[in-house]
């Protein structure tokens, strides 16, 4: 793309935002009523509903998987047709969506007390609705709340972000321009209370000495995050809470 | 990608002759009343009906409506192939196909979105006739399959199906009887159309006015009981109009039932001469 | 459908087909009454068009995009509509398979494309661009996101908002070098065309439960009903197709009373969704 810049001298991004920024985010909890637990995560233009079914026991197709002290935990991914800017004619199962169900399915493996729930599966579907970058890191947000909002026990919240660096500025939050520049991306869910990296994932090249620069900045990106999630957690449980009592 | 000797080497694409002549519109019902094949509107093709002509199914029927030619074969009852939790009734596999070579296009191998609904068609008509509270956790298939279409396969399809089941001593309430009636224009209706009269949007360019109707209707009758069991149209009909239609398919369904009875007592009969 | 069927006990059908029997539905609605509907256009950014509709339970999601292509040898002077059905994995509960998710999904689809292929729901010649060589391809792309019972009509209702809110860029057509003739695309994002929605048909699902017909039913309402007839009704009363689901048998009399009664409540949706699209202030709300 010649002439765009992801930075500009001013130093602000492409869409206005400061290096630091993250996109506005807006989230729901208890979207669907069907399902267990549910959310609905908005990340600047990203739109992602997860919805989470469980723990209950095992389907058929995965009954040779059961493990008699932990639980199993199914992940599917899937984007719509209508939610990039090109027409996407399969909406799951193709490589892409796979490898993605399985990186999400991973970080959650680490982070659910599957030790508590034994011979059950729990179910994560996550369907991106419009997709304008930092697909993964929307979806862990949405899936952590649908998590909570499930009632299922978690060590700690789990809190993505993605960062990029353009001209030795890390820009965190990139959306589907950045993404699509060519610079390195990298990735990473973070439990932000026990301050461990629960998974990362760095797409493109990054000098060594760069790299320390950019992971501490989504660290912070992910504090940010996880700051917006509880406020979003409190506000739901103080809401349900007062139906209960003025009913 | 590396060449595969065991294949010619053609095109990747092809084209069918037909489509680049130029297409003609013709008229179906020229002045003295006459349709193309020269029947009256009110007329239908002779029906032939066969049972047991598969012999490696448990019941089978082959059905001739004209050009229209059809093979049902039955299997079952057996075991439901996926370990399901205990059902009650039994259950009914319909799989409906036309032959690649049987339509004027060639149609693939795999069945495609138009003959998966028209498998579910029939699935309805069949469950409506057949009691299946006689065959707890087991499973009937049907396949049919459509050796030439000249018309009305959907109606030829249903009787032949429900004549197999019979012929394979499932139980049934009734034998499943259907029809179809082209209607064309305002007050014209064809009974039993072939595959030139059967509705399709890019014909008739100079009647779509938007005030005249045409469609094709297809129903299913249960003939000793008097119920519908499967109704499918298309096209653009007036709610009067449709209701009329379906009425007409209903009224030779009824009158379709004494070749099927026919057709099953001397299936009977040759059986009976074959043990004697 | 069995797919969403909650597997009700003989007692609970039968309170169910009890309180029809008497007009009086589970939750409190008359036969023929619709849930409440709500809709709203105009929610997804890289669509062309899209809408979202939740009629009581039941949620879906429709974008509408549009592609150049070339036209089908058959009929150089029009263009293609394509339907595309998805049923999320959020809609379905984590025990079925998916033999059943792709037979649910392909019911849906036939019964669409079986009421749009005429020439009377849309007039596929304003899509054609240069004839023989290039035209409009709508891709109609519904996604499910819960299913609470009548998912035919709610798709119906979001493949008409969303096809109303289609803004296809116009484009300019000239003659470019060596004779061939090239399309210009408008550089304002604004300047579009619409096509043209006042003979879309509405899928109208009539269910006989019991001893009565209702429609707009519910999922327990769907497993105990007998048979079902589905039908698409234009504005102006036409019937555009028409299939019976559910393994049941009706009386051809009681067939024509659901026929008539579909048409009527057809005709009173389409009233109420064109003053609501007409009134609707457009905006990007947003799924929330």
């Amino acid at each position: 793309m010649a002439g765009l810049e992801l930075i500009s001298d001013q130093g602000y991004r492409i869409d206005g935002r400061k290096p630091t920024e993250l996109r506005q985010i807006r989230c729901r909890l208890g979207v669907f009523t069907q399902a267990d637990g549910s959310s609905y995560v908005e990340q600047g233009n990203t739109k992602v509903l997860a919805s989470i079914y469980g723990p209950h026991e095992p389907s058929s197709n995965m009954r040779s998987k059961i493990s008699h002290d932990k639980c199993i935990i199914n992940c599917e991914y899937s984007q719509a047709s209508f939610s990039s800017a090109e027409r996407k004619h399969r909406p799951r199962g193709d490589r892409k969506s796979l490898d993605m169900a399985a990186h999400i399915k991973q970080t959650f493996e680490s982070c659910i007390h599957t030790t508590l729930y034994p011979r059950s599966q729990i179910d994560i579907f996550l369907q991106i609705l419009q997709s304008d970058g930092s697909n993964y890191c929307a979806c862990v947000n949405a899936a952590t709340l649908a998590i909570v909002d499930a009632g299922i026990a978690m060590k700690d919240y789990v809190c993505a972000c993605s960062a990029s660096l353009a001209k030795g500025t890390t820009l965190v939050d990139i959306n589907h321009v950045e993404e699509s520049a060519g610079c390195a991306e990298l990735s990473a869910a973070v439990m932000p209370k026990l301050n461990k990296i629960v998974y990362s994932e760095l797409n493109g090249r990054l000098h060594e000495d760069e790299i320390g620069k950019v992971l501490d900045s989504v660290v912070l990106g992910c504090n940010d995050m996880f700051a917006v999630m509880e406020r979003t957690v409190r506000e739901h449980v103080e809401e349900t809470v007062s139906n209960f009592t003025h009913s | 990608m590396a060449t595969d000797s065991r294949r010619l080497a053609v095109p990747q694409s092809s084209l069918d002759p037909k489509s680049l002549c130029p297409a003609k519109v013709e008229r179906l019902l020229n002045d003295e009343e006459q349709r193309l094949d020269g029947r009256y509107s009110s007329e239908s093709r002779g029906i032939y009906l066969q049972c047991g002509t598969v012999s490696q199914a448990k019941g089978s029927c082959y059905c001739e409506l004209g050009n229209t030619k059809v093979v049902c074969s039955v299997y079952g009852p057996k075991d439901v192939e996926h370990y399901e939790d205990f059902q009650m009734e039994g259950k009914i596999k319909c799989e409906f196909k036309y032959a690649p070579f049987s339509c004027s296009k060639h149609r693939g191998h795999i069945p495609d979105l138009s003959e998966a609904e028209i498998s579910d068609v029939i699935l309805q008509a069949l469950t409506a006739s057949v009691r299946l509270q006689c065959y707890p956790k087991s499973l009937i298939e049907v396949f049919i399959i459509v050796l030439e279409n000249d018309g009305s396969a959907v109606s030829a399809s249903i009787t032949a199906a429900s004549l197999a089941l019979a012929d394979a001593g499932i139980e049934q309430y009734d034998i499943v009887t259907s029809a179809s009636v082209r209607v064309y224009g305002n007050g014209n209706f064809l009974e039993d159309p072939t595959s030139v009269e059967e509705y399709r949007p890019q014909d008739f360019d100079s009647e779509s006015g938007g005030d005249l109707n045409h469609g094709l209707v297809t129903v299913a009758l249960l003939p000793t009981l008097n119920q519908v069991c499967a109704v499918l149209s298309n096209g653009h009909l007036e709610c009067d109009v449709l209701v009329e239609t379906i009425q007409m398919c209903t009224s030779l369904a009824q009158n379709l039932y004494t070749a099927a009875r026919k057709c099953l007592l001397s299936s009977v009969k040759s059986v009976d001469q074959n043990n004697a | 459908m069995s797919l969403f069927g909650n597997n009700l006990s003989d007692a609970e059908k039968c309170f169910i087909i009890h309180g029809i029997q008497d007009d009086f539905r589970t939750d409190g609605r008359s036969c023929d009454n619709y849930r409440t509907i709500e809709l709203a256009v105009n929610v997804l950014t890289n669509t062309h068009g899209s809408s979202k509709v939740r009629l009581g339970n039941t949620e879906l999601l429709v974008g509408v995009k549009v592609e150049l292509g070339k036209p089908e040898k058959a009929t150089p002077d029009e263009g293609r509509i394509e339907f595309h059905v998805d049923c999320s994995p959020n809609a379905t509960p984590a025990a079925q398979r998916k033999a059943a998710n792709k037979d649910f999904v392909n019911n849906i689809e036939s019964m669409l494309v079986r009421t749009y292929a005429n020439k009377i729901a849309i007039d596929l010649t304003s899509l054609c661009i240069i004839k023989g060589k290039m035209c409009w391809i709508v891709h109609v792309d519904v996604l499910i996101l819960e299913c609470g019972g009548n998912i035919l009509d709610c798709t119906s209702l979001g493949v008409k908002s969303a096809l109303q809110d289609t803004g296809i860029p116009r484009v300019v057509v000239k003659s470019g070098d060596e004779g061939e003739e090239e399309v210009e695309l408008p550089d304002d994002p604004f300047d579009v065309q619409h096509i043209s929605v006042n003979n879309v048909p509405i899928l109208v699902t009539v269910s006989f439960v019991g001893t009565r017909h209702i429609i707009d039913a519910t999922v327990e309402e769907e497993s105990c009903c007998s048979a079902s007839v589905v039908m698409g009704v234009t504005r102006r009363g036409r019937i555009l197709g028409v299939r019976k689901q559910c393994g049941g048998s009706l009386n051809p009399e009681t067939l024509v009373e659901m026929l008539e009664f579909g048409k009527k409540s057809g005709r009173q949706l389409h009233v109420a969704l064109d003053k609501m699209l007409k009134s609707y202030e457009k905006g990007t709300t947003g799924y929330l």
